[in-house]
């Protein structure tokens, strides 16, 4: 029985879910809210708004261009989608904390077993894969890029497969998969796709006879990719001056966290075992990490003469040097690397490059386990002990996840009962507002795109001149005068009024879900003492116990019009609003409260996006479009007659449709042939 | 032809190969060309302590000048860990003719500079009728503590006083050029830096040689068979005893192990053994906090486990194909 059951594929695979489930238990038998970091809780209100086709502009904030349309895919339509129907503990687990748990024990598996055609070899590397302690801090927090790595082995599978057999449909399989993994993370893809251009070279040097047709699968690989993406590059290409200084920042950080030999030996600087990932300072490496690199580099010795570990071997060198970033040796090149090689300045951490080391670890460890165990000059026993060490060490790393040690996304929350009832009388409101939250929005923030919410920190330090910034001198300067500084001046009644911004809230100090918004020394009462001496704002009680909310009872809408006319307006999506006006004006100053971008236009008369495209003239010229004093938009428009259709419209949008119908196309093709090829040879 | 290629044109290559690799290296370590420098000894010390230099201690010195024009004193340091820069010491150094009064150059300086260039240029204005004067310098911690403090390096030379040249009447004149830079380059082997690393440059001709003349002679042969040691035992001497950071020194050793490695297949086998006894020195390295070496010893671990993979992978395509 012990035979069948140490070749039975299902049995070791149900093992390694089984293994990853029990680690991560809360997240799968338990219904807690878990947020922590970067990881927020996202409350339904606002996700169900984001069930629509793709949109260059997104209503968050003061308004923005969607930099997360990358991952239109699932962080908005699979997302919002399963929000229709289940709250937020269910649809976050399904669409991102199960994914990243369940994906790796299949893919990893799958890909390791692939390569030593053993099951046991496979549940092995799941271990290492699942286990290792950057996996395990990037499980603290960053999901999307966890899941977009966790799938990444299964583009390689069916990568690998096109080019052995030749086959179309295991590379139409392969994109398929690859527009998942950019729904998930696209910065994963570039990584996953490294690794794959790294296989396909290798295959190139050694299979001559099959390079042509090689280069067709991986020509179809790429414009399957790229044409299903259309949607968000199109938006991108038009959008680029947006995010110059968000995607690409000029410094490289972390730079000496990363020397080695912490890449040769799989450890994360910032794992600290029980206390999870604390950035606080570099750890100290646990002993038994030092035993890593030597069974990853003994699967390669004992195997060196299959080509395919000579190449898993070659991509952990790769990832130890890169990851490695300033350190030695040869510390000229990845700065070299970063400031000449388009996209490489994606990677301004090096810690991405920790991917290429686990997933090539995981097979070569998986390769020595293989080895190990069809060698006959060990005893049972020794083998045992081996395959028990191996095992140990990353179970160890993963007794921290089990025993919530590790604390982070691994800790439940609580949402306090006062952010609940700010949220029913916030959301019950049928006008237009902004929720301005001192000092930074809290995790527990509920909003949708009528009812936006902002914090001042992330305000104050985002490029926004209609701000007057408070004059530090020197750099001794206290948080509490950089916060309400903005609120001494004699303009700041006028920008609230300006941003809609009708309630200024004053956030809660939680620390019993960690969430430390104040520093040292300040404390949320002064605050509310500064602002209770505001004029133009009102406390009012709305049955919070500590939260403390102020009114401004002037805030204007989204839209004003100077002088006053009478219209009805309808805003089909955030990037259209319809206006019918009744009365008639000659010249009004429409005033729209988004941030401003020249991408906004107006266009008199019916409206039509697919026109927009081929017609320059389709809008109002863009000197009607100004910059308001406080960073709105503002547009003149002439001789408005009754009954007249007005639209504003987010230009760069009807290219992103345009784009839309292209990717939808495609990956309906693509499906439809997948399945034809699979179904019916 | 081929002969003439194989014992003129390669030995030629190589030597200037050396040369030039030499001369680069002599560059990095002075980057000033118009600079001549000159070792000292640990007796020009008055004060040297080589403990760690915590708050309040120094180190004094005391040097007759060889020349006109001094304008840099070198001190070669020890740093144990990289520290953040808010928590590196403060390090003073000064200076002045002997018996002066006030001092003539007073200047601080963090701890973390000496981290990445070991032996340290403290420059200063130039004094011009500098020769043959003697001179005190001091070197004084202000935040020195166990876990930032630095000490003076015990490998020689300890000590060096740098002068600068007049440049214009160098280029005037050829023949005082070409005599400068002669002497530039041999006051360079003074260095036990530019000794070591100029006879690792050497290294490729001295392997090309025994490549050359191992047929006519058995024990040339044997000699090959283990000069994969005696590449361990440089790597080891760079560990332990040279200490600095040299790209050129990484990359010509790496060529070398990795010519050897193509020429014998069982040094595969060696350098994967070498690779995990540097890698395992690593922990013991981190128990008495010592950075620089510790990330030292897993460069040299990563590199000769580079080679290993570089060797399969070349033995594998010669012999099946995919």
């Amino acid at each position: 029985m012990w035979h069948r059951l140490y070749h039975s594929t299902a049995f070791w695979l149900t093992l390694s879910v089984l293994v990853c489930v029990i680690v991560y238990w809360r997240w799968f038998f338990t219904l807690n809210i878990f947020a922590w970091g970067d990881w927020g809780y996202q409350n339904r209100e606002f996700i169900r708004q984001l069930f629509w086709i793709p949109q260059a502009w997104h209503r968050e904030f003061l308004g923005m261009v969607d930099i997360g349309l990358p991952q239109y895919l699932i962080a908005r339509l699979f997302y919002a989608a399963a929000a229709q129907i289940v709250p937020f503990v269910l649809y976050d687990r399904l669409v991102f904390l199960w994914p990243c748990v369940l994906l790796p024990a299949f893919s990893i598996f799958l890909l390791v077993k692939k390569v030593t055609k053993n099951a046991f070899s496979g549940f092995t590397g799941v271990l290492v894969y699942a286990f290792n302690s950057y996996i395990l801090t990037l499980n603290t927090g960053e999901l999307t890029l966890s899941t977009a790595y966790a799938l990444g082995p299964f583009l390689l599978i069916f990568f690998q497969q096109s080019l052995e057999k030749l086959s179309l449909r295991s590379v139409i399989y392969a994109a398929l998969i690859g527009l998942l993994v950019i729904g998930y993370d696209p910065r994963g893809f570039y990584l996953v796709v490294f690794i794959l251009l790294l296989y396909f070279s290798y295959f190139f040097i050694l299979n001559p006879q099959a390079r042509v047709k090689s280069v067709m699968l991986l020509g179809t690989f790429f414009s399957i990719i790229l044409l299903s993406n259309l949607y968000w590059i199109i938006a991108f290409s038009q959008t680029v001056s947006s995010y110059v200084g968000i995607a690409i920042n000029t410094t490289i950080v972390g730079q000496y966290s990363y020397i080695l030999p912490r890449p040769l030996l799989l450890f994360s600087p910032w794992w600290s075992g029980g206390n999870g990932r604390d950035v606080s300072a570099i750890q100290p490496i646990p002993w038994y990490f030092w035993s890593i690199p030597l069974f990853a580099f003994l699967g390669f010795w004992v195997n060196r003469k299959r080509s395919v570990v000579i190449f898993w071997a070659f991509v952990a060198l790769i990832g130890i040097f890169l990851t490695k970033s300033l350190g030695e040796p040869f510390n000229a090149i990845y700065p070299w690397l970063y400031a000449h090689i388009p996209g490489f300045n994606a990677f301004r951490d090096a810690a991405k490059f920790y991917y290429l080391i686990c997933i090539s670890y995981s097979v070569l460890i998986g390769c020595f386990v293989s080895w190990l165990l069809s060698a006959r000059y060990f005893s049972t026993w020794v083998k045992i002990l081996v395959i028990l060490i191996i095992s140990g060490v990353f179970l160890f790393n993963a007794q921290f996840v089990m025993r919530g040690e590790i604390g982070h996304l691994m800790t439940p929350r609580h949402i306090p009962g006062d952010y609940l009832v700010l949220r029913n009388y916030i959301l019950k409101q049928n006008n237009f507002m902004r929720v301005l939250y001192i000092p930074e929005f809290p995790r527990w923030i509920f909003r949708d795109v009528d009812h936006r919410a902002l914090g001042l920190e992330m305000l104050l330090g985002s490029n926004w001149k209609s701000l007057d910034d408070y004059n530090k001198i020197g750099p001794d300067y206290s948080l509490y005068d950089d916060l309400t500084g903005m609120f001494k001046k004699q303009s700041s009644h006028e920008l609230l009024n300006a941003w809609s911004i009708k309630y200024v809230v004053v956030a809660l100090e939680d620390r019993e879900n960690e969430e430390t918004m104040y520093p040292k020394n300040v404390h949320p009462s002064e605050f509310i003492s500064f602002f209770d001496t505001l004029p133009y704002l009102k406390r009012i009680f709305i049955g919070t116990k500590q939260l403390v909310v102020y009114e401004n009872s002037n805030a204007l809408s989204h839209f004003s019009f100077d002088p006053s006319v009478h219209y009805s307006a309808s805003c089909p999506d955030a990037t259209t609003c319809h206006f019918v006006f009744s009365t008639h004006a000659s010249f009004v100053k429409f005033s729209f409260n988004e941030a401003y971008h020249p991408g906004w236009k107006i266009r008199l008369g019916s409206f039509s996006w697919w026109n927009s495209l081929w017609d320059k003239n389709y809008f109002l010229p863009d000197t009607l479009h100004t910059r308001t004093q406080y960073g709105g938009n503002a547009f003149l428009l002439a001789d408005i007659r009754p009954g007249q259709l007005v639209t504003l419209y987010f230009a760069p949008q009807a290219s992103v449709n345009l784009g839309t119908i292209i990717s939808s196309l495609i990956i309906f093709l693509s499906l439809v042939l997948v399945i034809k090829l699979t179904f019916f040879r | 032809m081929h002969t003439v290629l194989t014992v003129f044109f390669i030995p030629v290559l190589l030597v200037f190969v050396w040369f030039t690799a030499t001369a680069y290296s002599i560059i990095q370590l002075d980057p000033s060309f118009s600079i001549l420098s000159y070792n000292h000894s640990k007796k020009d010390f008055t004060e040297l302590p080589f403990r760690k230099i915590l708050r309040g201690m120094q180190v004094s010195g005391e040097f007759t000048a060889e020349e006109n024009n001094l304008g840099i004193i070198a001190v070669r340091f020890r740093s144990y860990q990289r520290v953040a820069y808010d928590d590196e010491d403060n390090i003073i150094f000064r200076l002045k003719e002997k018996n002066a009064h006030d001092w003539y150059y007073q200047h601080t300086y963090k701890s973390g500079l000496f981290y990445l260039v070991p032996f340290y240029p403290f420059g200063f204005p130039e004094i011009a009728d500098s020769k043959n004067k003697t001179y005190v310098f001091d070197i004084v911690s202000t935040q020195g503590n166990d876990y930032n403090a630095v000490s003076i390096g015990s490998r020689e030379p300890i000590l060096a006083a740098k002068y600068k040249e007049n440049m214009s009447k160098l280029l005037e004149n050829k023949k005082e050029m070409f005599l400068f830079l002669s002497r530039k380059f041999l006051n360079a082997f003074q260095l036990v830096d530019i000794q070591f690393f100029s006879f690792v440059y050497f290294l490729p001709l001295i392997l090309y040689f025994l490549l050359l003349f191992r047929i006519k002679y058995v024990f040339l042969v044997r000699l090959l068979a283990v000069f994969d040691y005696f590449l361990f035992l440089l790597i080891i001497i760079d560990l332990f005893y040279v200490q600095i950071q040299s790209e050129l020194f990484y990359f010509f050793v790496l060529i070398l192990l990795s010519v050897v490695a193509l020429l014998n297949k069982k040094t595969g086998y060696r350098y994967l053994t070498a690779g995990f006894l540097f890698l395992l020195f690593c922990p013991f390295i981190a128990l008495v906090k010592m950075d620089a070496l510790e990330e030292k010893s897993a460069s040299w671990a990563f590199l000769l486990l580079s080679v290993c993979v570089f060797q399969a992978g070349v033995y594998l395509q010669k012999k099946h194909s995919f």
